[in-house]
């Protein structure tokens, strides 16, 4: 019947223009947050934005149906999964490279030596550290994790999600989300507790 | 199992929160150049979602997609039968039917069989007549 196709459609709209909005809101509410955990990960803004954007319109395009309460931990598996994918890709192209006799001077070499990767261990005095040196150490330190440590912090402390929450943007159990928790932890307290204001 | 934390460090609580509300702070520093890209990737991304079709307009539209699906398959199905088999039967028949019109259109054929003055038994005793004469002439007699 004509009246109820009508009626069809005009609901849809309407269900499309409110999934719409609540999608945006959340997309507003996550992707600062996602491009800084991007960003520890891959440690450039660029691809830290390029993996964010993937995971925005990845969320967008498969699971903007699914119920809100699960687009957070959806979100961050696809963000992890970009990750991932981009750091392997770097990975192969340094291999790659290393071989090239010729090779200019890549960013990247600066960004991957370890040494200037290390975390500062300064011996300022915690009273004489900024709140902006204190950040940056912190940064350094997180960037030093293992990845799946920096993983779980960064879900868990910057974005705060739950155990169940991490363990499914993460894809794996419960069990190791609190292993590398806890790991994390310990890590960055050795090497930021003698700094730490 | 935890190892005894140094003197003066912080509970794992505390060094949480600092950590968290550093995190935060540095998640507001982000410069105005990452926010803007954000945001367009953010309407790209919402632009994606409202032109793909809801579940329920796809649920709309599928009584229609079925007729039309079903329209194609029967022609498919159909249309080979119709120009197929064995084209000498499909000629043979076809010039049959032709000849059957002929037939029944030919005035003079339903006049004879309609002429109540004909009779059937003089028209074999002259299609006799007419097989014998042939024959004796081919015979020289």
């Amino acid at each position: 019947m004509p009246s109820a196709s009508h009626g069809d459609v005009e609901l849809s709209d309407s269900t499309t223009n409110s999934q719409s909005r609540a999608l945006n809101q959340f997309l507003a509410g996550v992707e600062l947050k996602a491009f800084k955990i991007a960003q520890a990960a891959l440690r450039h803004e660029d691809d830290a934005l390029d993996a964010v954007q993937d995971a925005m319109l990845q969320l967008a395009r498969a699971y903007s149906e699914r119920p809100a309460e699960e687009w957070r931990p959806l979100f961050y598996r696809i963000l992890e999964n970009r990750i991932r994918d981009m750091q392997r890709r770097r990975t192969v192209r340094g291999r790659v490279m290393s071989w090239l006799p010729f090779r200019g001077n890549d960013e990247d070499d600066e960004e991957q030596d370890p040494i200037a990767q290390a975390p500062s261990f300064d011996p300022q005095p915690p009273r004489r550290l900024e709140i902006s040196e204190t950040m940056d150490a912190l940064e350094k330190a997180l960037e030093s994790l293992p990845r799946r440590q920096q993983q779980v912090f960064m879900l868990r402390t910057l974005e705060g999600l739950d155990v169940a929450e991490t363990a499914t943007a993460m894809g794996c159990s419960e069990g190791s989300v609190k292993t590398h928790y806890f790991r994390a932890l310990q890590s960055l307290r050795a090497q930021l507790g003698d700094f730490w204001t | 199992m935890s190892p005894p934390a140094p003197v003066g460090h912080e509970t794992p609580g505390e060094f949480e929160q600092h950590a968290r509300a550093l995190l935060e702070q540095s998640v507001q520093r982000v410069d105005g150049r990452i926010r803007s890209r954000l945001n367009q990737a953010r309407h790209a991304a919402i632009e994606q979602a409202s032109r793909r079709p809801s579940l329920l307009r796809r649920f709309t539209l599928m009584p229609a997609v079925s007729a039309v699906a079903t329209a194609v398959l029967v022609a498919f199905v159909l249309w080979p039968h119709s120009h197929s088999g064995d084209p000498l039967v499909a000629e043979g028949g076809g010039r049959a039917g032709v000849e059957d019109l002929d037939l029944l259109a030919d005035s003079d054929a339903l006049d004879l069989v309609s002429d109540e003055s004909t009779d059937t038994g003089q028209f074999y005793e002259w299609a006799v007549d007419q097989a014998d004469s042939n024959e004796a002439s081919s015979t020289g007699a």
